[in-house]
């Protein structure tokens, strides 16, 4: 069996060197800015009372890239301004239940996805950190599927490097198969992704069925013509809370990003999409966009967006947008006119919002993943119509 | 018995009165025609009928085959044998419109008791009757009303009609946005639809509409009443007049 924990004894000496008593219960503090609209510390028990997670994940598929350990040079991508500043860093550096780092070398292609599964049991606590670096003019696919219990929690660190030329398929599904009603599931990404010259990150990101989910994703495009696409999309139910925040950091001129998150939300749940855009200075013809587009099932749900834009060059093209309703009733009274009844009326309808989501993303594993995503929560909630 | 009996209907929207003690009989197999200008409540009229949500009914009575329908959902009505013709058809973005026509067929069949017809048969009948319609069977692939030009939409609406065969298709300006290519296709096919049982309701504000469709009525609607009611010849003569003496009646 794979060790858990492939790092050097400096590496390990680093993490444990970690400990910040202004967590409170062992969670950033909701009165930080950046943790104003997930108060952690209220959504998910306090964390010692889940257990670190032992079991192994690492699949066979990675082993031949993963020979290498993460040692004190891997220690610079875990202490960038983003880590740095981000709480939940100290979290995990003091937890780590698993360590890895991966290389895929240069020009290495695969169109087969690489399938990474990693399943939490009851109670336990899994906390890894990833530094994958993807070589120039690599070009691959990688699907993540996370499965929580109710009572798991999953907070992981990456670091994602795409050197030059590379082109990545990103897909990371976050879901929970024992859905019962009432769930302290958590879960906390932090995701970083640099991204070197002519190189292309396409990410698609679901999260469902937890109770806390946040995403934290900071994506750095380092050096001109990176690209970066993000499609995400949350499902809140009962009282799920789901967060997105994202900053694209665009350092070096004529570099793309274009981030749309999605959600649909029931019951008393609640969404936030916290979009950020920086251009740098010096970084001329950017081309910024994100989008959010929130579908309310109840009057009760909640949704928060806050774009925030910081531009500092004057020839750039940057948009920020967000849609929140309720379904169409135009489109109801529609369909409901042909006798098709109020009850299935509404569901062709958030089926139809998902399917013009899948249409959108223009890579079949990706638009796989998220139609799987969908397929499995529309199931959940009796509103799956086959097509 | 007749069809359906609209009587003494008063509506409002907001605070406003669109129809005003409108009452109007239709008898299995006749074709109605209501003409009126713009704001005249010819539109108010088809969303009532056809139960859209948002309109006050103040006094007055809609029978539709012998029963009440004013408590019924759109969806009760349709089931019922109601049909409207949009005037703005609904685009309906992430649903493909063969399974649009998959799922209102069924619906409809569902309420009159029969069997479900499996995915074959449906596209079997969709294309049969497509045909007649000039409608290719790339538009069936796309999202219902998505991208369809305006004789597209108005064919499609047409193609709904053929496939449900309801008992009272209300046409709410089925001749607005078309050329007169399109303008004769869907003619043809409204009249390919008439039969001893069905009745329609054809509103509109041309009468070019009505050298297509021939109706057995022609009723002039002006500030939410009926002013006036006679044959085709009717519509003739507003065509060359106008509606100003009705207006101005008011």
């Amino acid at each position: 069996m794979r060790r858990n924990i492939n790092a050097s004894d400096e590496f390990i000496n680093f993490c444990s060197s970690f400990n910040n008593d202004d967590l409170i219960n062992g969670w950033p503090d909701s009165k930080d800015e950046y943790w104003k609209f997930t108060k952690l510390q209220k959504l998910i028990p306090e964390r010692r009372l889940f257990n670190l997670d032992k079991k192994a994940f690492f699949p066979e598929s990675l082993s031949e890239f993963s020979n290498e350990c993460l040692d004190k040079s891997s220690i610079e991508f875990f202490t960038s301004d983003f880590f740095k500043k981000n709480k939940m860093t100290d979290v995990v550096f003091q937890n780590i239940s698993h360590a890895y780092k991966v290389n895929f070398p240069s020009n290495f292609i695969n169109d087969n996805p690489i399938v990474i599964d990693i399943e939490i049991d009851e109670s336990s606590w899994c906390s890894p950190i990833f530094l994958i670096n993807f070589g120039s003019k690599s070009k691959l696919n990688i699907i993540i599927n996370v499965s929580l219990t109710s009572t798991s929690l999953f907070t992981p660190l990456f670091s994602l490097n795409l050197l030059n030329q590379s082109a990545v398929n990103l897909g990371v599904n976050i879901l929970n198969l024992k859905n019962k009603k009432l769930n302290n599931a958590g879960c906390v990404n932090l995701i970083e992704c640099n991204i070197h010259e002519h190189s292309q990150m396409n990410m698609v990101l679901s999260q469902q069925g937890i109770n806390a989910a946040r995403s934290d994703i900071n994506v750095n495009l380092l050096e001109s013509n990176a690209q970066f696409y993000f499609n995400g999309l949350y499902f809140g139910r009962e009282t799920q809370h789901n967060d997105i925040t994202t900053n694209i950091n665009h350092i070096s001129p004529d570099c793309f990003s274009n981030q749309t998150v999605r959600g649909i939300l029931d019951d008393k749940s609640v969404g936030v999409y916290q979009g950020g855009i920086k251009v740098f200075k010096n970084a001329q013809k950017t081309d910024g966009q994100q989008m959010s587009r929130v579908l309310l099932l109840s009057r009760l749900a909640e949704t928060n967006t806050k774009p925030a834009l910081e531009i500092f060059a004057d020839d750039v093209s940057c948009s920020h947008g967000a849609t929140i309703g309720e379904l169409d009733k135009n489109q109801l009274f529609y369909l409901r006119s042909r006798g098709i009844d109020e009850s299935k009326a509404k569901k062709i309808l958030i089926n139809a919002y998902l399917n013009e989501l899948i249409e959108e993303i223009n890579n079949l594993e990706l638009a796989k993943l998220v139609e799987q995503a969908s397929n499995y929560w529309l199931k959940q909630n009796d509103m799956y119509i086959e097509s | 018995m007749s069809l359906l009996q609209i009587k003494n209907l008063s509506v409002s929207v907001g605070d406003e009165k669109i129809l005003n003690n409108l009452s109007l009989t239709i008898n299995a197999g006749e074709v109605h025609a209501i003409m009126g200008p713009n704001g005249s409540g010819k539109s108010t009229l088809s969303y009532v009928l056809s139960g859209r949500e948002g309109y006050e009914i103040l006094e007055g009575e809609i029978i539709f085959k012998g029963q009440s329908i004013l408590d019924l959902e759109a969806d009760e009505r349709s089931r019922l044998g109601m049909f409207l013709a949009f005037q703005y058809p609904i685009e309906l973005p992430g649903v493909t419109s063969m399974n649009f026509l998959k799922t209102m067929i069924n619906s409809i069949r569902k309420a009159k008791g029969l069997k479900d017809l499996d995915g074959l048969e449906i596209v079997k009948l969709v294309k049969e009757k497509s045909k007649q319609l000039d409608i290719s069977s790339d538009m069936l692939k796309r999202f219902v009303n998505v991208g369809f030009s305006g004789g597209e939409k108005k064919r499609f609406e047409i193609l709904q009609m053929s496939l449900l065969e309801p008992e009272l298709a209300v046409l709410d300006e089925t001749d607005s946005g078309l050329d007169i290519d399109a303008l004769r296709i869907v003619g043809k096919g409204v009249t390919g639809l008439r039969n001893n049982e069905r009745s329609m309701l054809v509103i509109t504000h041309y009468q070019r509409l009505l050298d297509y469709i021939v109706p057995d009525f022609v009723h002039i609607l002006a500030n939410g009443k009926i002013y006036e009611s006679g044959g085709p010849e009717l519509a003739k003569i507003v065509e060359k007049e106008g509606y100003k003496r009705y207006t101005d009646a008011a």
